[in-house]
């Protein structure tokens, strides 16, 4: 389905938000398109700064924050953002000086929370804008966590990480997704996403067309050193 | 596995229907802050018509934990009626007969053995399996945008529909869930659940045990069920109400605190 990128109902936007010129929001368009299906980190961040950009606000950075105060930098498009120890809370009402950073709070299911902070806005937004700021960054943070979380595998010389073999092999001799997820301690939609992945670099748009395609290249891989397979007490598992 | 309450079966379920509304009442309206009709201490709507069909999830003790409502839109939805503002120009009139509405869906569940998993993903797939049975493509929805990545999570195939809005005590999106056979398929194998992963008993004048009962009966039946029936173990959730931002351990440091300060006061 092709949808408009073009808000017709431009009179409620505020004035930061009218600033990419005639009213047309086509990054925040864009972002509607993708941010769910994003395959690729690099292009989800410019995606959302691109939209960012038309409320306003030029940089944005996203960390992980625990109870103990400890900050983990995550993605975005300016991590000197975090620089400044305080922010002041997002709320769109008040624009930010020319150096100021607003910060806003997405909760983190089921981990700590996620701290978006923002450079700007350079103007006030109105309700409807804060909203659909807030909104897309909770999407964008959602769909980033994924991404960034199978960035960590090992690339092989197949065009596969080395657990995407190991899953796609593990799917070949009859585990279900939710067994493999809970033996490497990845949540569902982790896997999901690697296998999505491994779906892409090998061109094709089924699951089992991805096992078999793999498997016929000797690709795939059915056990890891440190898979709880090979461990004592699952001495009967297959491997 | 999940109770299917339809009209052809409400008798069999008057008590955990009207469970179900107090139960939406403490989520929706306590908890998400949504400004909905209440009567009773139920909450009930115009959509909670002979034409809803609910899926409901039962905790260990028979009580509501998890829901969602499902309902044709060739004569009118929600999405439509109410939040036609969150909607991208253009769109047209969502409504159809291929069409139908998820709402008030929520979980109460917690967990994150196989077993919780299973069961979270039961309730979105019961929605899929019994569109897809009458031939519907699709579902419009309008929910809360912190939830929307659990949604997709599980296995919904969603589009949205237009820009995130304020709603409630947060952000509201509309969007569109696909139905079909892969997309079933796929929840399926995913978290192996059976098919159907829900029940819909009917009334048997010569049956007079419980919905729960009934349902024990077909678990031990069938191991796949079993697995997706719910357990002792299973852990509550505890609902966010207005009185739980107070932490009691900074509650407690910051009487200690005013205490120290104030003791010389108190005793000159």
């Amino acid at each position: 389905m092709v949808l408009p990128i073009r808000h017709e109902a431009s009179g409620t936007m505020s004035s930061a938000a009218k600033r990419s010129g005639d009213g047309a929001f086509s990054a925040t368009a864009s972002l509607r398109l993708h941010v769910l299906t994003e395959t690729d980190l690099d292009r989800l961040t410019d995606r959302f700064a691109g939209a960012l950009g038309e409320h306003g606000i030029a940089g944005h950075y996203c960390a992980r924050r625990g109870e103990s105060g400890r900050v983990v930098p995550l993605f975005g498009d300016s991590p000197a953002l975090f620089g400044a120890e305080e922010a002041r809370p997002f709320a769109g009402a008040v624009p930010a000086g020319p150096d100021g950073a607003c910060a806003m709070t997405i909760e983190g299911a089921p981990a700590d929370p996620f701290e978006m902070r923002f450079s700007g806005p350079a103007e006030a937004l109105d309700k409807a804008a804060v909203a659909r700021l807030r909104g897309y960054a909770t999407l964008y943070v959602a769909r980033a966590v994924i991404l960034q979380a199978k960035l960590s595998g090992p690339m092989t010389a197949s065009g596969l990480t080395l657990c995407e073999r190991f899953i796609l092999g593990r799917i070949l001799v009859g585990d279900k997704v939710i067994d493999i997820a809970g033996r490497l301690g990845q949540p569902v939609p982790t896997v999901l996403a690697e296998i999505a992945d491994a779906m892409a670099t090998l061109g094709v748009e089924d699951r089992a067309d991805a096992v078999a395609l793999a498997a016929r290249r000797g690709w795939l891989v059915t056990t890891l050193s440190d898979f709880p397979s090979l461990s004592r007490e699952n001495k009967g598992y297959y491997s | 596995m999940l109770h299917l309450v339809t009209k052809d079966n409400r008798s069999l379920y008057a008590r955990e229907l009207d469970d179900l509304h107090r139960v939406r009442k403490s989520v929706f309206v306590d908890e998400l802050g949504w400004r909905l009709n209440v009567v009773d201490g139920r909450e009930i709507d115009a959509y909670d018509d002979d034409r809803a069909i609910y899926g409901i999830g039962f905790d260990y003790n028979g009580r509501v934990t998890m829901s969602g409502r499902y309902r044709p839109t060739d004569d009118r939805s929600m999405l439509m009626d109410v939040f036609p503002h969150s909607l991208t120009p253009g769109l047209g009139n969502l409504n159809g007969p291929d069409t139908w509405e998820f709402s008030r869906g929520f979980c109460l569940e917690t967990g994150g053995k196989r077993h919780n998993q299973q069961r979270r993903a039961m309730l979105m797939l019961t929605p899929l399996e019994i569109a897809y049975a009458c031939g519907i493509s699709s579902y419009i929805a309008f929910s809360e945008v912190r939830l929307l990545p659990l949604f997709i999570n599980m296995g919904w195939r969603v589009t949205l529909l237009g820009d995130p809005v304020s709603y409630g005590e947060g952000e509201g999106i509309a969007y569109r869930v696909e139905v079909s056979e892969e997309a079933i398929r796929h929840m399926r194998e995913t978290y192996d659940l059976p098919a159907p992963c829900h029940i819909h008993l009917l009334p048997d004048a010569n049956d007079t045990r419980s919905v729960h009962e009934r349902a024990r009966e077909i678990a031990d039946r069938a191991p796949l069920y079993a697995s997706i029936m719910p357990q002792a173990t299973d852990r509550p959730y505890v609902a966010r109400s207005a009185s739980r931002g107070i932490d009691q351990t900074r509650l407690r440091r910051r009487a200690y605190a005013w205490t120290r300060e104030n003791q010389y006061a108190a005793h000159p």
